[in-house]
Parts: C-alpha cells; sequence; structure tokens
C-alpha cells in the first residue's frame, strides 16, 4: 500500500518541477526580450566545453555554435549544437517581440511548451545575455565551476528581416540559416553531388606545349571520399587559435616542477 | 556577338521604333528596315552560354581527373587530410554555399597549384617541400579558392565556347555538359588551367587568398613569402607556375597593396610546428612531371 502511494506521487512531484523549471524558463524569456538592444545586430557565438580540472594542458572541446539575428524587438536564434563527434540538426528559436517560438518544418510552437526548453544547452544559450558581452567569458554553474567557455564575433549585418523573423517554417535550406551555420564547417554543405563519373581528356595544351595525359577519374573519386568530421575541423582551427578561435587564452602550461 | 553589342541593337532598335512614329513616310520605311535588320540580329545573337553550378561541378571534375592523371595524386590520406584542413579553414571564410571544397596533393616535384571549377584544388607535392609553414600553404589554397570563388576557369570556358564548339552563330543555349559536347568543354577548361589563366585573374586569386587566408586568422604575408621562395626551386620545376603566373616581383607588390587594403584585423597564425608535422610525403614517386 505504501509502494502504491509514493509511485502516485513520483509523476506529481516530477510534473510540479517541470512546471517549475517552465516557469522559470519563461522569466527567462522575458527578461532576455527585455534585455534586446536596439539596432540590427548579428553575433555567433562558439561554445566549448572546458577540460577537465585534472587536465589544464588539455584544449577545450567544440560544443556547438549558435548564431543570433536581431532588430529590437525581434530576435532569431539558430543553435546547433555537437553531440557525439557530430553536428545535430539546428534549432531554431525566433521572437516576435512579444513571445519566442520554436520553428518547425511544419510552422512555429510555444518555445516554453516545447521539448527543446528542456535541454540544458539551449537553455544556457537563452540565457546568455543578448547584449553586449566581452568576447570571451566563461559560463559557471552554481558551485563556481566553469561549465562553458563562450566566444563572440559580430557578423555582417546584411540579412533579410522577412527572412529572418519568418515564424512558418526553418528556412533550413534558406541563404540565411546557411550563412549562419556555414562557419560550422565548410564540409556541412554537400548540396551538389555529381551522378556520373570523372571524365578527363586524353590530350591537353600546356604552356610548355602540347601532351597526352591519362585522365584518372578513380583518383577524384578518391580525393571526394577523403572528408573530414566536423569536430575534428574545430579542433583543428582550436589548436592554432585560428578564428572563430583567435581570442581565446592558451591553455596553462605544464609545471616542470610539477 | 556580346552582350553589350546585343544591348546597343536594342538600343538602335528603340530609337528607330520611336522616330518612326514621326517620320515622314521614305524615312520611315528606312527606319523600317532599320528596324528589321536589327531584329535578325538580336535573333541569331548568341547569348552567353549560361553554366550552372551542377554543369560546373560536371567540368571540374572532369578536369580534375584530367590534372590527375597528368601528375599523379599522392594518395595519402594523413597528408591529404592535413591540406583539407587547411584549405576548409581558408574556405570557410567566404565559402560558396553551393559547392563542396576538397583538397588533394599532387604527385609531382613541380611547384605548382591549380584549381579546376566546382572546387577541386591542388597543391603540388613539390610546392608543399618549398614551404615552412601553414601560412604560407594557406596563402595558395586561398589564391586557387579565389579562382574558384569567381570562376575563373568557367569564365574562360563561357568566353571561347561557342567559337570552341563549333556554334557560333546560333543563339541558342545549349547544355555544354551535354553528351555531345562535353569533352570538348572539358579540354576548353582544362587549356585555360594549363595555359594559364589572364593576368587579371591572377592577380585578383592573389588578393582574394590574402583576403581569406587573413580572415581564417593566418599571417597575411603567407602568399608573398612563398613566392619570395620560388627562385629557391629549379627553373624547370617552377617553368610551367612563372609561364602561366604574372612576374613574381608584380605579384608581390600588389600582394602587399591587397595587404594594406584589408579592413579585417589580419591574423598572426604561421602554425609552423603543425605544418612540419603533418605536411610530409610519406612515400613521394620519383619526380613526377
Amino acid at each position: 500500500m505504501r509502494n502504491v502511494t509514493l509511485l502516485s506521487f513520483v509523476p506529481s512531484l516530477v510534473l510540479a518541477v517541470s512546471l517549475s523549471a517552465q516557469d522559470d524558463m519563461a522569466a527567462v524569456l522575458d527578461a532576455r526580450q527585455q534585455a534586446i538592444p536596439t539596432g540590427k545586430r548579428v553575433f555567433e557565438e562558439t561554445w566549448l566545453t572546458p577540460a577537465a580540472p585534472a587536465e589544464p594542458t588539455a584544449e577545450p572541446s567544440f560544443a556547438g555554435r549558435v548564431v543570433v539575428f536581431q532588430d529590437r524587438p525581434q530576435e532569431r536564434i539558430e543553435i546547433r549544437r555537437a553531440t557525439a563527434g557530430e553536428s545535430e540538426n539546428p534549432i531554431v528559436i525566433v521572437s516576435d517581440g512579444r513571445s519566442y517560438y520554436l520553428v518547425t518544418r511544419v510552422g512555429a510552437t510555444d518555445l516554453i511548451s516545447s521539448e527543446p526548453i528542456g535541454d540544458p544547452f539551449v537553455q544556457q544559450v537563452l540565457r546568455s545575455p543578448p547584449g553586449a558581452v566581452e568576447p570571451h567569458r566563461t559560463v559557471n554553474d552554481r558551485d563556481g565551476t566553469t561549465t562553458a567557455i563562450v566566444l563572440r564575433h559580430a557578423r555582417d549585418t546584411d540579412f533579410d528581416e522577412n527572412d529572418a523573423f519568418e515564424l512558418k517554417s526553418p528556412q533550413v535550406e534558406s541563404s540565411l540559416l546557411k550563412k549562419g551555420l556555414s562557419s560550422f564547417s565548410a564540409a556541412q554543405d554537400r548540396h551538389v553531388a555529381a551522378s556520373a563519373g570523372a571524365r578527363g581528356v586524353d590530350e591537353i595544351e600546356t604552356a610548355n606545349g602540347k601532351v597526352s595525359v591519362t585522365p584518372d577519374p578513380a583518383a577524384v573519386e578518391w580525393m571526394e571520399d577523403q572528408s573530414v568530421p566536423p569536430l575534428e575541423f574545430e579542433q583543428f582551427l582550436i589548436e592554432a587559435r585560428l578564428v572563430p578561435y583567435d581570442n581565446l587564452p592558451e591553455p596553462q602550461a605544464e609545471d616542470p616542477e610539477a | 556577338m556580346s552582350t553589350g553589342a546585343s544591348r546597343r541593337v536594342v538600343g538602335v532598335v528603340v530609337v528607330a521604333v520611336g522616330v518612326t512614329a514621326f517620320a515622314a513616310p521614305a524615312e520611315a520605311q528606312l527606319l523600317d528596315r532599320v528596324k528589321k535588320a536589327a531584329e535578325v540580329a538580336q535573333r541569331v545573337a548568341p547569348a552567353v552560354i549560361s553554366i550552372s553550378t551542377e554543369q560546373e561541378v560536371e567540368i571540374g571534375r572532369g578536369i580534375a581527373a584530367t590534372i590527375a592523371g597528368y601528375y599523379g595524386l599522392v594518395q595519402d590520406p594523413e597528408l591529404t587530410r592535413y591540406v583539407n584542413l587547411v584549405g576548409m579553414a581558408v574556405a570557410s571564410v567566404k565559402p560558396r554555399p553551393d559547392i563542396v571544397y576538397r583538397f588533394a596533393v599532387l604527385d609531382t616535384d613541380a611547384v605548382n597549384a591549380m584549381a579546376a571549377p566546382g572546387g577541386y584544388v591542388f597543391v603540388t607535392r613539390g610546392a608543399l617541400a618549398l614551404m615552412n609553414d601553414e601560412a604560407m600553404l594557406a596563402g595558395v589554397l586561398g589564391h586557387e579558392i579565389g579562382h574558384v570563388n569567381r570562376r575563373h576557369v568557367v569564365k574562360e570556358v563561357q568566353a571561347h565556347a561557342r567559337a570552341e564548339l563549333g556554334l557560333e552563330g546560333i543563339a541558342e543555349q545549349i547544355d555544354i555538359t551535354g553528351e555531345e559536347y562535353l569533352e570538348q568543354t572539358v579540354h576548353l577548361g582544362a587549356t585555360a588551367l594549363f595555359m594559364g589563366l589572364s593576368r587579371e585573374d591572377e592577380l585578383e586569386a592573389d588578393g582574394y587568398g590574402v583576403e581569406v587566408a587573413a580572415g581564417a586568422g593566418y599571417d597575411p604575408n603567407g602568399l608573398t613569402r612563398f613566392l619570395a621562395m620560388l627562385p629557391n626551386a629549379e627553373a624547370e620545376r617552377r617553368s610551367l607556375l612563372t609561364k602561366t603566373h604574372p612576374d613574381i616581383e608584380d605579384r608581390m607588390e600588389e600582394i602587399d597593396d591587397a595587404i594594406g587594403d584589408l579592413d579585417i584585423d589580419a591574423g598572426t597564425v604561421t602554425a609552423d610546428d603543425r605544418f612540419q608535422d603533418r605536411s610530409t610525403v610519406e612515400t613521394p614517386s620519383a619526380g613526377g612531371r
């Protein structure tokens, strides 16, 4: 009997916690809406997971990329997170100045009652300041432990407001979204795939004269097979502090005395 | 007939029609004849052959197969991966969203780099051997990406296709990558590449290379430093490069101007150690073309 009572209590507890989290996020979104600065702005944030405290010399790892388009009171937030070595499909959130919506392929739904609002990464992004911040910042949890490193870069503001704040579809194939997300990895966009074999020619004229050639279509196919996973690309950029990691501090040098 | 000439013909027609309304009968007949002649000229004026992205990739694959056949390809996955990573870093500064960039190393001591339409970019083993750091490679790949993004070879094909394919006087659009024309089109593009693009295109690609390498965070002087190394290579090994590109000193001068014009904070990354670690060809062939 006691077990039955407990079991019936657990769902109520989960529901209460869930509603409380929803209220919390509703307040976060209200505050965010109020804090959007005036003027047309676009910025890109690269989110990194810091190396474990036990490994101070290790590099942080790429966690995701966020592109924000603003024209107060409207805002569009594109979130692409990386998990398990791959990039996930983008989450597109748009505010019309009154409410925030999750924009899907079939339409828009109230963000606060959608599934992604429960995602801790999405929550972190929404809690981050929509106005001016330092180009490099850290996000700490309640214990003061750094949970994320965020690098922000301003981007060109030449976007189309009608496209950006459209609530009907995420426009995944639109130039706007591609523009926002293309910096995740050039290898992401594979819109044109050749269907037939490569056909070369067996004689060419060069600045050194006419020469015979045996074209090598198999070499082209080999070349096309050499893809680079997006996260490896990000780590490559991090390692050399290439853009957008140019303002990321170097990891602490190992103490030779230690 | 060029597009500009076509516009002039249309202009004559417009003027002729306008004047006819107020002219005497004999003059009106003359103007009518002018108008009809202009209309005929307009009908047969061949428009520039359009080349879609899909066609560009098709042509590019053919040219890439020709380049790979001419020099041979270093099929070393680790080296190719490294060149792809540097190339992607540079290409993603100003990417063309409609194509996939692919990078590979040509198996030759000759010092050169080439790009086929549609994103097929090559650098030779000889060029890599002459470089000291990643910023040099970034500058060279940036130059080649400039050719791809500005569609320099595609424009050469468009400029000469009707004459080369025996289509002069034919106004209709044709499928330049169709069964009938593909081989000739690829030949035309490959020849443009191996004979050399225009001086303007090369200098434009230099400026583009500097801009995207700097935008990626690399030292923008990488391309200039590479050009300064060229005299160190045996004359025979750089002969095709020097014959198909403007004079090195002219290029360096233009590149310095481009660096001065950069409206971004240029990067400083050279990544020397990484380049030394990862750019080695494990099993080079003996020479190559």
